[in-house]
């Protein structure tokens, strides 16, 4: 079925130029909201959809990265209902895209696996934003200017959800550690 | 490092829960997308931006089409349903009755207020009179970071508006757009209320222009509920009517991950 073609928006961005310029931000951003790289494509798929959706509706007063990030956060958050997907982990595929350091020994690849799995678990029960921020901070290590640059929101704001997120890391960790005691 | 007056865990352990640091070690950094999958990605995209851009949505409706999608449940199980066009007998009750604009665009409509949508006949003249109040315009963004609190304010005024003239066909579109992101919305959380919403938009639309994707998601929706065989064959179908479609391929590989 062939679909008639659209004007352009008149001085808005279109879809092709947003991907070209979004698409690896759209993609990072759904791994630091904890999207498996089997399910990466799928739900970048989505939010470029929903974006291509919405271009009328963006009025440009906010960065096409906020903007693009409020879609991964529904997108993320739809995912996470999944019940599948936290029975799953970790899903199959994923060897394929594991990378390890190069030094680490093949006996060593299980603890790693292991200790990504906590992780993933820990992370899990932080609320998506916080989790975006501390990923963002802990583990790719950009400081908190490159951060708001790339959400567009304050300095202050990064801080502040940093703060808030390292506290429900901390608790969220410590149920998993309370969870591990139990199960030995 | 520090930043600022932070410093990263991994620089002070000593600052982090113990034993956090051993799994923030090991993790693996997020990493962009190799440049297959975005050459592939861009083509499937590329398909997309060749078709309607879609109007400002108008978000109280969607955000209320689910719960009308669960009221028209009932109305789906009567009798008339079987002897009454699809178009009169459900959704359109709520398609053409709302028009509450509250995003930028366009200046916004009056909202005008009628009978409640279950008394409210399709073919009802609208009031002489109608502008009650309207909205100011909202950002997008707002929506997007809280779109639960305008899904619950935008309820009453989903089911106080008055019908207006026949959908246009940006306005069609709109609908159609309307019912398919309210079930994207609910097919993991309540798959069974995004196969009705998704099944209003099948007699709605029949030959709609995003008829892959309701059938991508309706078949979401089946996994999701543990109907695995009737996902599979509306799989199929979908493969069938829309090959080489995006929706073909994610679909296979929905069904090909098992139950």
């Amino acid at each position: 079925m062939r679909r008639p073609t659209a004007p352009p928006v008149e001085g808005g961005p279109d879809l092709s130029a947003i991907y070209g310029e979004r698409a690896e931000f759209v993609w990072l951003t759904l791994q630091r909201l904890g999207v498996r790289h089997a399910d990466l494509e799928d739900l970048a798929h989505d939010v470029f959809v929903i974006a291509h959706r919405k271009l009328r509706s963006f009025d440009g007063t906010s960065r096409v990265t906020t903007w693009l990030f409020g879609i991964c956060l529904r997108v993320a958050a739809n995912y996470r209902r999944r019940a599948h997907v936290r029975l799953e982990r970790p899903m199959g595929g994923a060897e394929t895209y594991e990378r390890f350091p190069d030094l680490v020994q093949p006996e060593e690849v299980l603890g790693l696996r292991e200790a990504r799995t906590r992780l993933s678990a820990v992370l899990d029960r932080i609320d998506l934003t916080k989790r975006a921020v501390f990923v963002m901070f802990e583990v790719e290590g950009l400081s908190c200017a490159e951060i708001a640059a790339q959400l567009g929101i304050p300095v202050g704001t990064v801080y502040s959800r940093l703060h808030a997120a390292r506290k429900a890391f901390a608790d969220a960790f410590a149920i998993e550690q309370r969870g591990r005691r139990t199960e030995r | 490092m520090k930043d600022g007056e932070l410093e990263r865990w991994l620089s002070n352990p000593d600052a982090a829960p113990p034993g956090a640091v051993d799994l923030l070690r090991v993790a693996q950094r997020p990493s962009p997308p190799s440049p297959e999958v975005r050459a592939r990605l861009g083509r499937e995209l590329q398909q997309l931006a060749s078709t309607p851009a879609f109007p400002a949505p108008r978000w109280p409706f969607i955000s209320g089409i689910a719960v009308v999608a669960v009221g028209a449940a009932g109305w789906l199980a009567l009798p008339r349903w079987h002897t009454a066009p699809p178009a009169v007998a459900v959704a359109p009750v709520a398609a053409r009755h709302v028009a509450v604009p509250i995003v930028l665009g366009p200046p916004p409509q009056p909202l005008t207020v009628a009978e409640p949508m279950a008394s409210a006949p399709a073919e009802r003249p609208a009031p002489s009179a109608p502008p009650v109040r309207s909205h100011g315009p909202r950002r997008a963004w707002s929506r997007l970071a809280a779109p639960r609190s305008d899904a619950r304010a935008a309820k009453p005024a989903l089911l106080k508006t008055a019908p207006s003239g026949p959908a246009t066909g940006a306005d069609s579109l709109a609908r159609e757009e309307a019912l398919i992101e309210a079930a994207r919305r609910t097919v993991h959380a309540r798959p069974a209320a995004a196969l009705e919403t998704l099944e209003i938009h099948r007699s709605e639309f029949p030959a709609g222009q995003l008829g892959a994707e309701r059938e991508f998601l309706a078949v979401s929706a089946l996994v999701q509920l543990g109907r695995h065989a009737e996902a599979e064959a509306r799989g199929r179908r979908l493969a069938a009517q829309y090959p080489g479609t995006t929706y073909a391929q994610r679909v296979q590989r929905l069904l090909s991950s098992g139950p």
